[in-house]
Parts: C-alpha cells; sequence; structure tokens
C-alpha cells in the first residue's frame, strides 16, 4: 500500500527501474522517428512514382511499394496513427475505467455490483471478434475503431482501479473523511484518487500495448483507418501479395510495431515494479 | 462453492448481452436495414414494405430479436444472403478446421512454454536463463497477424519448394491434417507459448524463494534437480490449466486471423469473407457461435480448476473479486 502510496517525484532519473528506462528510451525514439522520418523523405507517403518495389536505397531507405510509394514514410506515418489512435483510446479508457472502478470501490453495496457484473460480461467474451464484427458494421474509420477500443477496454480498467480503491477506502482517514461530513466526490478526488495513481499509470501503459496488437490487427483486416492512409497493419497485409520479390515493407512494419509494444510492455512492468505491490513485481 | 454460484448466476446475463449485441450489429450498419438485408437499396416503397414484411422487419426490435434468439436457440441462424445457404450449415461445416487449429496451437504453446520455463528455472540467474526470458518477453509482444506473416515469408524464402501446405481435412488424414496446420500453430505458440512460459517461470521462481515444501526438501538433503523435478515443476505447471484453457478459448476468437493468413478454410476466415460479401447473417452467426464456446469454455475452465487444485476449494471466493 505505502508502496503504491509513492508520490510522483519518487521518480527521480536515478532510481528508475532499468526497464522503465529501455521502455522508455525505444518509446521515445519510435516517437521521435514518427515526426522526423516521413520529412526525410522525398516523394511522402502518398505520391506514387515509377519506381515500383525497389529495395532499399538512399532515395527510399526502406524501398517502395507495388505503386511506388516511399515505404519508410508510410511505416512512420502508420506507426504515427497508431501512436495517435491507442494513446487517445488508452487515456480515454482508464479514465473512464478508473471513475467506474473508484466510485464502484468507495459505494460498494448494489452500486458496486452492478457495475462489476456489466465488467464480468465484458471480460467473458473474446475482445478482436467483437471488435471485428462491430467495426464491420459501422465502416472502418478513426473514429469507430477509437470506440471500439474505448469501449473494449473500460472493464479491465475499471476492475484493476476497484482492487486498488478498495485497499485506500478501507483507510481510517477515508472513513474519518466520510464522519466529517466531506462530500463524495471530494473524497474520491482528493484521497482516493491520489493514492491509486500509480496504478493508473501502470494500466495505462499496460492498456496500450494491448490496444497495439488489437489495432493493429484490426488495420490488417481491413477494418482501421481507412485507405489511402497508412496503417501498420494495411501496409503488412498489402505488402504478402509482393513479399517474395520485396519483403521489405513487412520486415519494417513488423520490426517497428513489435518494438512499439515492447516498449509499451516494458514502461508498463517498469512503473509496476516501481509502484506496484511487490508480489506482482518479476523480472521481464 | 459459492464462487461457482455467482459465476453460474452470471451466465445468463452473459448471454444476453452477447446475443443482444451480436443481433444489433444489423442495426449498426449505416443505411436502411431493408436494404442491408437485400444487398441492394431498393427505391419503390411497395416493394421495399413487401420485403421488410418478409424479413420481419416491420416489427418492434424487441419482438425480432426474441424471434432470432428463439430460431438460433434450435440451430436456425438465418440464410447467408451471397450463397443463399443455411448459415448454420456454412459455420458447422468449418468450425472443425477452426477446433483443430486452437487444439493444436495451444498442445505446442504448452510443450513450448513448459520446456522454455524448466530450463529457465534449471539454469536459473545464468545466461540460458536471461535468453529464454527475453524471448517469451518479446514473443508476448508479438501480434498474431505478425507472427503468422514472417512465417508465410520465411518458408516462402528459406523453402520455396515447399510452399504454402494447403488444408488436408482431418476426416481424410488426421496426420497429414495435423501436419498441415503445424504452421499456423507454430504462428499461434510463438506467441502463447511465451506466455505459458512466463506463467511456469514466475510461479516456479516465487515457489524456489517463498515455498516452506522447497526448504524441507533441501533440509532433507535433496538435490537442486531434485528440488526442481519433483517440488518445483508440478506445482508450478498447475496454474497452466487455466491458463491453457482460457487460451484455447482466445485462440477461437482470434482465429479470424491466423486462418485468414494461412487461407485455412474455417470459421474465422468465413466471418472475414462474409465482411467482404457483406453478408451480415454469417458475420452474426460465426460471431455469435465462436463467442459463445469462448464464454462456456471460460466457464468450464474456471469449475474445472477447484477439482485440480483443491486449495481454491478451501479458499472459497478469495482468489477473484
Amino acid at each position: 500500500m505505502n508502496q503504491m502510496a509513492k508520490p510522483l517525484r519518487g521518480l527521480s532519473a536515478f532510481s528508475l527501474p532499468p526497464l522503465l528506462w529501455l521502455g522508455g528510451s525505444l518509446a521515445l525514439l519510435l516517437l521521435a522517428a514518427t515526426v522526423f522520418a516521413p520529412l526525410l523523405s522525398s516523394t511522402g507517403a502518398y505520391m506514387p512514382s515509377a519506381a515500383v518495389l525497389e529495395s532499399p536505397s538512399w532515395a527510399h531507405p526502406l524501398g517502395t511499394d507495388s505503386i511506388g510509394r516511399d515505404i519508410m514514410a508510410r511505416v512512420f506515418i502508420g506507426l504515427r496513427s497508431s501512436f495517435l489512435i491507442v494513446g487517445t483510446s488508452a487515456a480515454l479508457a482508464v479514465a473512464l475505467g478508473g471513475v467506474i472502478g473508484m466510485l464502484a470501490a468507495y459505494f460498494g453495496g448494489p452500486v458496486d455490483w452492478v457495475m462489476m457484473r456489466l465488467v464480468d460480461i465484458f471480460l467473458a467474451v473474446p475482445t478482436l471478434l467483437l471488435a471485428v464484427a462491430v467495426l464491420a458494421a459501422m465502416g472502418p474509420s478513426a473514429i469507430a475503431l477509437t470506440v471500439v477500443l474505448v469501449a473494449t477496454f473500460i472493464p479491465h480498467a475499471s476492475r484493476v482501479v476497484r482492487v486498488a480503491a478498495l485497499q485506500v477506502t478501507a483507510q481510517d482517514y477515508v472513513a474519518s473523511a466520510r464522519v466529517s461530513g466531506i462530500p463524495w466526490y471530494v473524497i474520491v478526488g482528493k484521497h482516493i484518487l491520489p493514492n491509486v495513481r500509480g496504478i493508473v499509470f501502470v494500466q495505462m501503459a499496460v492498456t496500450m500495448s494491448y490496444m497495439l496488437v488489437i489495432e493493429s490487427s484490426l488495420s490488417f483486416l481491413g477494418l482501421g483507418v481507412p485507405p489511402p492512409a497508412p496503417s501498420i497493419g494495411y501496409i503488412i497485409a498489402e505488402g504478402r501479395q509482393w513479399m517474395e520479390i520485396a519483403p521489405w515493407p513487412i520486415i519494417s512494419a513488423s520490426s517497428v510495431i513489435v518494438l512499439l509494444i515492447l516498449a509499451t510492455t516494458f514502461i508498463g512492468q517498469g512503473l509496476d515494479q516501481h509502484w506496484g505491490n511487490g508480489n506482482r513485481v518479476r523480472r521481464a | 462453492m459459492r464462487y461457482l454460484l455467482t459465476r453460474l448466476a452470471g451466465l445468463p446475463l452473459t448471454l444476453v448481452a452477447v446475443s443482444l449485441l451480436t443481433f444489433g450489429i444489423l442495426f449498426l450498419v449505416p443505411g436502411d436495414t431493408v436494404d442491408v438485408l437485400a444487398g441492394e437499396s431498393i427505391d419503390d416503397p411497395v416493394v421495399k414494405a413487401r420485403i421488410a414484411a418478409e424479413l420481419g422487419l416491420d416489427r418492434p426490435f424487441l419482438v425480432q430479436y426474441a424471434d432470432w434468439v428463439w430460431r438460433a436457440a434450435q440451430g436456425d441462424l438465418g440464410i447467408s444472403t451471397s450463397s443463399q445457404r443455411p448459415v448454420a450449415d456454412l459455420i458447422w461445416a468449418r468450425l472443425g478446421v477452426t477446433v483443430q487449429l486452437a487444439v493444436l496451437g495451444t498442445l505446442i504453446s504448452v510443450l513450448i512454454g513448459v520446456a522454455a520455463g524448466f530450463l529457465a528455472l534449471r539454469f536459473r540467474g545464468r545466461l540460458i536463463d536471461r535468453l529464454i526470458m527475453t524471448w517469451a518477453a518479446v514473443g508476448m509482444s508479438i501480434p498474431s497477424f505478425v507472427s503468422a506473416t514472417l512465417i508465410v515469408l520465411g518458408i516462402s524464402i528459406m523453402l520455396p519448394s515447399l510452399g504454402v501446405v494447403s488444408y488436408v481435412p482431418f476426416s481424410r488424414d488426421p496426420l497429414g491434417s495435423m501436419a498441415s496446420l503445424m504452421f499456423p500453430a507454430l504462428s499461434l505458440a510463438i506467441v502463447s507459448g511465451a506466455m505459458f512460459c512466463r506463467y511456469v517461470q514466475g510461479a516456479g521462481d516465487d515457489i524456489f524463494r517463498n515455498a516452506d515444501y522447497v526448504r524441507t526438501a533441501r533440509a532433507k538433503g535433496a538435490g537442486e534437480r531434485r528440488v526442481l523435478a519433483r517440488h518445483v515443476m508440478p506445482n508450478a505447471i498447475l496454474p497452466l490449466v487455466t491458463v491453457a484453457g482460457l487460451q484455447f478459448a482466445q485462440l477461437l476468437g482470434g482465429s479470424v486471423i491466423v486462418e485468414t493468413i494461412f487461407s485455412l478454410p474455417g470459421a474465422g476466415r468465413l466471418i472475414i469473407t462474409a465482411i467482404g460479401e457483406r453478408d451480415y447473417p454469417v458475420i452474426q452467426g460465426g460471431v455469435l457461435v465462436i463467442t459463445l464456446s469462448y464464454v462456456l469454455l471460460n466457464l468450464l475452465v474456471d469449475m474445472i480448476y477447484p477439482l485440480v487444485d483443491p486449495r481454491i476449494r478451501v479458499g472459497g471466493s478469495a482468489g477473484r473479486s
């Protein structure tokens, strides 16, 4: 409990777990690449050219695709859209799930029961398949993708935050705040939220790593951001047709998405080691 | 026992939610539902009303839903709009491949995971341990569509003569059928094997550090190997019963990806093909069948686990909150 309540400023550069260093720098590096790599491309991600299915060269460091577009620009713009969609969705899912979890823990009783039964239902269904079904019906778009991702991951976040918030709610200072007549929203905001903050950050990173898998899988199936906008999954799906003669799109897109998922996983584990409860801490 | 009852009580609620969501897919499609089911835009209002009446779309939503559930419970999932065949037949003909792939994928994952976990524990803190656990961390971060695509790429570059093996039906040649699914199963096992490995290693490491029976065994003079093989491994593998069950269910749900990549004639690919053809009855039926299997399997795993690990029975509902 005390571990978890360690304040943010405990995160000085010297006390960071190595995993957090590794994951953090990897994520920053990839983030920088999504900003700068497309700028280095002479033709950009959308302009077709006569240079079709070329091998990596100085002009096109990762080669070109079947209609002559620059793979490097496409891969990193695709990674950027993954970053944006997954970052937004994870923040929304954890924020909404966190509020639900804290309220369920604070009020207990029937409120808790109803909320957790709803969560159970969501956790008992295959995530990817239902996302596929809903997106197939709604038609693929960045908004639909975000809505589906947020809806899918609210239950996970609310369950994790609820467990942490239950421990806080049981503390004497919450009881004394209650009897002092402090309104519930102040108690939840001022006493419970600061004490589950660590868990919230861990959950945010973990959610991002899961969401990246789902987002790229959906875009692989053609249910992500609609073309011509590049997405990691779509680049890999498109590249399959020509992979014997031009494997670069598949290899480069696969590498960056796996590295990003790895980075968010490391950040999650690193934060967990820093804040998490002792018995969950394990080596990578 | 109380835990199981709570779990069972949640089932009807889950079934209602799943069926409502699956049925509701149709109404999420932009545009008029009659047009969606007819597969074309109908302008004549008289014709439209007739088709709506034929399809039962002129009734209130809840009546339509109840009717759909009632038929589905009797095995009638409607008619495919693209092939005009009963959806239930289409799914039934393809479900075997999906189940077979999930079984094979889970088996290989468990084998790889337990073997790797054992090696990591056997050489605790040494280089082999580090290498295995690094693989496990990376493996868990690979989406299955990436591992499957890379395996196909690897085959086409290194073993071009092999090509992508086409699926052999189980009824014709059981062994050949399993062999034809080896690469698809392997692409699943890279990911879930890594997860099993982490479970085994994590549980084993915990037991090595904290379990009294390890200290007792050492005090009685048991060697490290004996402690690992006789005392740690059996207990470290136990949680895999649950994890493997859940993973099996997960692989059923994830079949949409791997079946598409390896062109396997399974239920997952049926759904993906149906999406391309806007064949909504097939999408609904496929999603319903796979989701129900997933839900029931999860329940079954939860009910089996107390039989395997008596500690759970004593602990009651303490395990979950």
